[in-house]
C-alpha cells in the first residue's frame, strides 16, 4: 500500500507539535513538508519552535515559512494558551535545522506539482497559507485529494461564544477554503474537546521514557494547566485530530453539512455556520466530525510515541 | 393568593392560540391586556385572530391594544408558510363583536405596569417590537416589570436559518434592545427548550382529547391537523407548541429550569442575522461581555407541560362562546 502524501500547515503550538509527531510515526503517511503560518504566536516564533523540536528529535522534514498574518486582518496571538514563546514548557537547545529557501506557498506548489499521487492537506492554524495556495494555483486544486483541518465548531466557540480561534483569526481565508470544492473534513471543537488526555494519561506518556514522549509530556504539563484552570477534565488535543482523521477516519463519527463562514457579524464573526436546522437547500460541502473513540485516539498517540522511540523515522 | 397581573404580547399563530388557551384557563393569571404584534402574519390578520380568540375564550374585560405593524428597523417577514394565509391554518373562529381599542400597545403596557405596582409579568410570544417601543418610550418601564417571558431565540440551532429563531430574526434590533434594557428577569424560552416538547401527532391528539368533541374539540382538532399536515409536508412527523410552554411557565416555576447568561442578538451578519448569542461557558476572549441579562431556558418538565395543556382545555371546553 502506498503512503498518503500530506502537507502539514501549522503554527506550533503545543498540539501542533504533537500532531506532527503522530503523523511522523504513521506508516500510512508521508509528510512531504511542513508549512508555518502566524497564528498561535507570530510566524517567527512558530517557525523557531518547529525547527527547534524537529532538530531536538532528529526528524528531517522540509519546513517553509508562510504568511505572517491573516489575508485582511491583523494577527492576534494566543499566549494565554501557548505561552509567550508559543510553545512554552519543554526546554530545548537552539535549532540546528533551517527552513527551505522557498516560502510556504512555493513549497506546497513544488510538492503538489511533483507528486504522482494526489496530496492531502492538514491545516492546523489559520487558513491563510492554504487560501493563498488555492487562489495562486487553480490548476493544482484537482491534485489535492482532501483537506482535513483543525478548526471551527458547530455551536460553541473558544474565541468568541460561537467561533473557534483558527477560523476567527482569518475568516476570509477560511471562506476561500470552504468554498473550494475540495473534499473537506472539519475537525472542530465539537470533536476536539472530546479528544483529550487526562492527567493519568499524561503521566503514562512520560513513563514511555523516550525523548519523544518526554517532549510531549513536557508540552502537556504546560498545556494542561490552561485547560485545568477552565475546569476541563481532559486536555484537548485539537490539532492531532486533523492527522488522526487521515490515519483512521473510522475512529470518528461524522455528519455531512453545508458550512459557510461568517465574515460580517459583530458578534458571530468567524463562526462556521453549519446548516444543521432542517431547511438547508445547499448541498453539503463539508464532513463535520462530531464524535471520536477517545480510547482508540489516545492509544494511537501512545503507539506513535513508542514507534518514534524505536528510531528511523524521517532520519 | 393574588393572581399574577399579566400582559400577553402575541401574533396568533397556531401555537399562540394554545398559549392564550392556557392563560385564559389559568386561575393564577389575571390577564390585563393582549397586545398584538405583526409576526407570524401581517398585523391586520393577527389582530383579527386576537379579537376572535378573546371572544371564543370569553376573556371579557381583557383589553386588546393596537400594536406595531412592522419591525423596528429591518424589513417585515412573516411565517405564513407555517401558520397559513390567515395565521390560524384556515380554521374559522366565530367573528368577534368587539374590536381592539385604539390605544397603542406600548401605552397600555406602561399603564398596566403602573397599575400592577411592580408585579406585572409579560409573555412576549412574537417579535419584540411592541416591548422595545415601550421601553424606548418609557425609560422607567423596565424597573416596573417583574418578569418578561420571551418565546424566542435559541441556545443551539435555529428554525429560519442555522442559528436564528423566527421571532428574534423577525425583529433582531427590538430583541437586542429588550434584552439589554434592564428588566430584572428576562426568561428566554428558546428553541433548545421548546424542542424538548416535540410530540408526534397521535400524542397531541391524546393530550388534546381533554377538549372533548364539542366546539372547542373541533377547533383544536382542525388546528392540530393543519400543523400536522404542514409538519408532514416539511418531512417532519412531529411538532411542538412553542408559545404555549411560555404561558404555562408563567404560573408554574417548576416547569422550566434556566441558567443566567449574557445574551446579545446579532444584527449585522448576513448568515447569522437574528442569532441569540449566548455567552455561556468560557469561550469568549474577544467580545465585550456584560453581566448576565437573560435567564436561558434549559430543561423542560414535559409531563408537567402535557398535563397543563390537557387541564387547560378541559377547563375551557364548557366555556367557549360560539
Amino acid at each position: 500500500m502506498s503512503k498518503t502524501p500530506i502537507i502539514i500547515d501549522c503554527d506550533p503550538g503545543h498540539d501542533d507539535a504533537i500532531a506532527i509527531l503522530m503523523a511522523a510515526a504513521s506508516d500510512k503517511l508521508d509528510i512531504k513538508g511542513i508549512t508555518i503560518v502566524g497564528g498561535n504566536q507570530t510566524l517567527e516564533k512558530c517557525l523557531n519552535n518547529t525547527l527547534k523540536f524537529l532538530s531536538h528529535l532528529d526528524l528531517h522534514i522540509p519546513v517553509a515559512a508562510g504568511a505572517e498574518g491573516p489575508l485582511l486582518r491583523g494577527l492576534t496571538v494566543a499566549p494565554y494558551a501557548h505561552g509567550d514563546s508559543g510553545m512554552d514548557g519543554p526546554q530545548l537547545p537552539p535549532a540546528t535545522q533551517k527552513p527551505v529557501e522557498m516560502n510556504a506557498v512555493q513549497l506546497m506548489e513544488k510538492i503538489v506539482r511533483e507528486s504522482e499521487q494526489k496530496v492531502t492537506l492538514c491545516p492546523m492554524g489559520p487558513l491563510t497559507n492554504i487560501a493563498i495556495f488555492l487562489r495562486a494555483n487553480p490548476d493544482l486544486i484537482e491534485k489535492i485529494d482532501k483537506i482535513s483541518l483543525m478548526g471551527g465548531t458547530t455551536l460553541i466557540g473558544n474565541r468568541t461564544p460561537t467561533s473557534e480561534f483558527n477560523i476567527w483569526e482569518d475568516p476570509e481565508a477560511a471562506d476561500i477554503v470552504f468554498r473550494s470544492g475540495i473534499p473537506l473534513f472539519m475537525q472542530g471543537l465539537d470533536v476536539t474537546y472530546q479528544a483529550g488526555v487526562n492527567d493519568d494519561e499524561i503521566a503514562q506518556i512520560r513513563a514511555i521514557g523516550n525523548k519523544y514522549s518526554t517532549f510531549v509530556a513536557d508540552l502537556l504539563d504546560f498545556f494542561s494547566k490552561y485547560h485545568r484552570n477552565l475546569g476541563r477534565m481532559y486536555t484537548p488535543l485539537h490539532d492531532p485530530c486533523a492527522v488522526a482523521y487521515v490515519i483512521d477516519p473510522d475512529m470518528f463519527t461524522t455528519e455531512d453539512h453545508y458550512v459557510e463562514i461568517d465574515m460580517d457579524g459583530e458578534l458571530t464573526l468567524g463562526t462556521t455556520v453549519t446548516h444543521n436546522f432542517g431547511r438547508c437547500t445547499h448541498a453539503p460541502n463539508c464532513t463535520v466530525s462530531l464524535g471520536i473513540d477517545r480510547e482508540k485516539f489516545v492509544k494511537l498517540l501512545f503507539d506513535s510515541l513508542e514507534i518514534l522511540g524505536r528510531g528511523g523515522r524521517y532520519a | 393568593m393574588h393572581k399574577i397581573p399579566v400582559i400577553i404580547d402575541t401574533d396568533p399563530g397556531i401555537d399562540d392560540f394554545f398559549a392564550l388557551a392556557v392563560a385564559a384557563a389559568s386561575d393564577k393569571l389575571d390577564i390585563r391586556a393582549i397586545t398584538p404584534v405583526a409576526g407570524n402574519q401581517t398585523y391586520e390578520k393577527v389582530c383579527r385572530n386576537v379579537e376572535n380568540i378573546r371572544q371564543l375564550f370569553r376573556m371579557d374585560g381583557v383589553r386588546i391594544a393596537t400594536g406595531a405593524k412592522c419591525p423596528l428597523v429591518s424589513a417585515q417577514r412573516t411565517a405564513g408558510n407555517v401558520h397559513g394565509e390567515d395565521g390560524l391554518g384556515g380554521v374559522i373562529l366565530p367573528k368577534a363583536q368587539q374590536k381592539a381599542e385604539s390605544t397603542y400597545a406600548w401605552d397600555v403596557i406602561y399603564e398596566e405596569a403602573k397599575r400592577a405596582q411592580g408585579r406585572l409579568q409579560i409573555a412576549a410570544l412574537g417579535p419584540l417590537t411592541n416591548i422595545a417601543i415601550a421601553v424606548l418610550k418609557y425609560p422607567d418601564l423596565p424597573s416596573m416589570i417583574d418578569k418578561l417571558f420571551v418565546m424566542g431565540g435559541t441556545n443551539g440551532f435555529g428554525n429560519v436559518s442555522p442559528y436564528a429563531e423566527f421571532n428574534i430574526w423577525a425583529d433582531p434590533h427590538a430583541a437586542d434592545i429588550v434584552f439589554c434594557c434592564g428588566i430584572k428577569t428576562v426568561n428566554m424560552v428558546g428553541l433548545n427548550l421548546t424542542r424538548q416538547a416535540i410530540l408526534d401527532i397521535p400524542e397531541y391528539r391524546r393530550v388534546f382529547s381533554a377538549a372533548g368533541d364539542g366546539p372547542l374539540g373541533k377547533i383544536v382538532t382542525q388546528l392540530i391537523d393543519y400543523l400536522g399536515t404542514r409538519a408532514h409536508g416539511l418531512g417532519n412527523t412531529a411538532m411542538t407548541l412553542h408559545d404555549a410552554i411560555v404561558t404555562a411557565a408563567m404560573s408554574d416555576d417548576k416547569l422550566i429550569t434556566y441558567f443566567p447568561s449574557y445574551v446579545r442578538v446579532e444584527c449585522q451578519s448576513e448568515n447569522a442575522f437574528g442569532q441569540t448569542v449566548v455567552f455561556a461557558g468560557n469561550g469568549n476572549r474577544v467580545l465585550e461581555q456584560g453581566e448576565p441579562n437573560v435567564n436561558v431556558a434549559d430543561t423542560l418538565d414535559l409531563e408537567r407541560f402535557k398535563s397543563t395543556l390537557s387541564a387547560s382545555l378541559e377547563k375551557l371546553k364548557g366555556r367557549v362562546a360560539l
